[in-house]
């Protein structure tokens, strides 16, 4: 397991705290927690697919991160693709562009069926942020 | 802590304090109390009472625990004009359901034959997840498919019309719009029909081990020691997409409704709105696909019975198939002599229609409708029949399983804490699972559970269902 996030107790879906020295930090970390939580493969081979962009738009922070958690769920679940090289080029409050690459998703633990607002929480740390995320499994 | 007064033997009632509309109400027996309190579904079924046009209590099954917005085992009912619609209400994966078939083998005939019929039955329904589907739809079939469900399966020769006669809403909601699903939930649907997906997801051939009730059982095809087959699994990729898409959408709608909402999950926007139309057309669509989805599964699963048993694959007889998570438009007594149309959520909770009412097959009239209870893996699953107290009490309503206790990283470290795997205990039962990871059957063990025993008790001594058999699990093919 990687150190930038942390999976939480939770009795049925999946709870991930996660980390980052900036905000950008944060909302990549979220999503490589995202792919190393459900990825079964003790070590991840070389990205081998193709790379894709990700441009979102939000009404809020909190939002945003739900959406972008939510637009590489879709994403591995058309291309059957775990995204494990994540670039975020520009972030605001509002919106978010990234590129990202994957490897084929061959043995996943679950499908991770949403990103939910509950319990959600980005806040501002002495080392950066941390945010607290319920996936739907 | 939630504040609640005992009201009889297996009922609890949270009174309606500030913000609550109405009280809220819940199922549970002594031992299952104090579970329930260790986590916060209490005080999320008090939030469900807080949204506009809730009719009569929130209530929850026995099977009750956290969930995001909603709990799971909730039920609540509201006002088609005043009321809202909440996708957090019906949850992720829309009308994940249950079916069971019957066959015409007894457990000691399959017995030669189920290890070949298990593993065939792994490599012909994929799970989907890490893996490309059994089926591939084409852009056309995929509308049909969102715009009439199961009748789709029916047309291309995949169901019968015993099979369509035998699903809840004849497997399809006419209020469906396959132009409300957006284009990201299409394509994360159209290859994956034919899939079971993962988590508590799964096939089981079970036995019939008791018979509570002859006469019903007769009328349902059940026998003792008679072989059937449960398939459990929802609408995959696109019923989630279809929940993130209009939750999404109501949550930045939420000024303009002017709703104050305790957790984001609560989403919801007023069933007379245009989202709200759309989401519950968005919604019915993808119910339609499960539906789908449940069917293309069974011809699969005949197909392989026909492979392996060299039987007739028209054996394998549908009792019924029911969903858990949904939304619908029904019609339900509000007050003595008095009945109105409203929107019922159910959300881990499972129709339970009485005998004579319109919606359920003419040759189960004089029973009720069959409820499909599944327990959690290696424990007994129920087929239940449908009551007036359930009428009465829960809109029509009754539990869908066991409910988890516990999270599934502690049911990994307790299952690894022992030294034989739990493949093995499972075994050692008389249980074969065919199952792709250790780690993924540890986390779905029946420690992990309530008991579906006291559960499916607790529904039975309160009258809102009645036991028809017991079933007991031979084999389990896991999607992951």
């Amino acid at each position: 397991m990687e150190n930038f996030y942390q999976i939480l107790e939770h009795v049925t879906d999946l709870k991930i705290k996660v980390s980052g020295k900036t905000l950008m930090d944060l909302f990549k970390n979220a999503g490589l927690a995202l792919f190393y939580s459900l990825d079964s493969r003790s070590q991840i081979p070389e990205m081998s697919g193709s790379v894709r962009t990700v441009a979102i738009k939000s009404a809020d922070r909190e939002s945003l991160l739900v959406d972008w958690l939510s637009e590489l769920l879709a994403l591995h679940d058309i291309h059957n693709e775990n995204y494990f090289e994540i670039n975020i080029t520009e972030l605001t409050d509002t919106s978010l562009s990234a590129e990202i690459r994957g490897t084929t998703s061959t043995q996943d633990r679950f499908d991770v069926k949403g990103a939910t607002y509950h319990d959600l929480k980005i806040e501002k740390t002495n080392e950066g942020f941390e945010a607290i995320v319920l996936f739907d499994i | 802590m939630q504040n609640f007064k005992k009201i009889d033997d297996f009922l609890y009632e949270i009174p309606r304090t500030e913000p609550m509309r109405v009280p809220a109400r819940f199922y549970s027996n002594d031992e299952m109390l104090v579970k329930i309190q260790d986590d916060r579904s209490l005080s999320q079924l008090a939030n469900v009472a807080t949204l506009p046009g809730i009719q009569k209590y929130a209530l929850a099954m026995p099977d009750i625990h956290e969930g995001y917005g909603f709990p799971i085992g909730g039920v609540a009912a509201f006002d088609l004009d005043e009321g809202i619609i909440s996708p957090g209400g019906v949850g992720y994966d829309i009308n994940c359901g249950i079916r069971l078939l019957t066959t015409k083998m007894s457990g000691e005939e399959i017995q030669p034959h189920l290890v070949n019929f298990l593993n065939q039955l792994q490599r012909d329904i994929p799970s989907g997840v890490g893996s490309s589907g059994a089926f591939t739809a084409t852009p056309e079939d995929l509308e049909r498919i969102l715009n009439i469900g199961a009748r789709w399966a029916l047309e291309k020769g995949f169901a019968t019309e015993h099979d369509i006669e035998h699903t809840e809403n004849h497997g399809s909601i006419e209020f469906a719009d396959a132009a409300t699903v957006g284009n990201t939930a299409k394509r994360r649907g159209h290859d994956q029909l034919g899939t079971l997906g993962s988590g508590n997801h799964f096939l089981e051939v079970q036995k019939v081990i008791k018979i509570f009730d002859k006469i019903t059982a007769d009328a349902f095809g059940l026998f003792e020691d008679q072989i059937v087959i449960m398939i459990h699994t929802g609408s995959r990729g696109l019923g989630h997409q279809v929940c993130t898409d209009y939750v999404k959408l109501f949550n930045a709608n939420l000024p303009k409704f002017k709703f104050v909402l305790p957790d984001r999950e609560l989403a919801c926007a007023p069933i007379n709105s245009e989202e709200g139309q759309n989401y519950l057309k968005a919604m019915s669509a993808a119910a339609n696909f499960a539906w789908t989805n449940r069917q293309m599964i069974t011809y699969f699963v005949r197909n392989v019975w026909s492979e392996i048993m060299l039987r007739d694959a028209s054996e394998l007889k549908l009792i019924y198939d029911v969903a858990h998570n949904i939304a619908k438009i029904e019609e339900h007594e509000i007050e003595p002599g008095k009945t109105k149309k409203m929107c019922v959520h159910r959300k881990g909770a499972t129709r339970a229609f009485p005998p004579h009412h319109p919606e359920i097959p003419g040759d189960y009239q004089d029973e009720g409708q069959p409820v499909l209870i599944p327990g959690s893996m290696g424990t007994s699953s129920y087929v239940l029949a449908g009551t007036k107290e359930a009428m009465n009490q829960t809109f029509g309503s009754v539990c869908h399983g066991a409910g988890r206790v516990m999270s599934r990283g502690e049911a990994k470290r307790r299952i690894f804490a022992s030294n034989i795997s739990l493949k093995k205990q499972l075994e050692d039962q008389g249980i074969i699972v065919r199952c792709r990871s250790n780690r993924g059957l540890a986390e779905e063990a029946p420690l992990a559970y309530k008991d579906i025993d006291s559960v499916v008790q607790v529904v039975a001594d309160t009258g809102l269902a009645r036991k028809v058999a017991q079933l007991k699990p031979l084999g389990v093919v896991k999607g992951e």
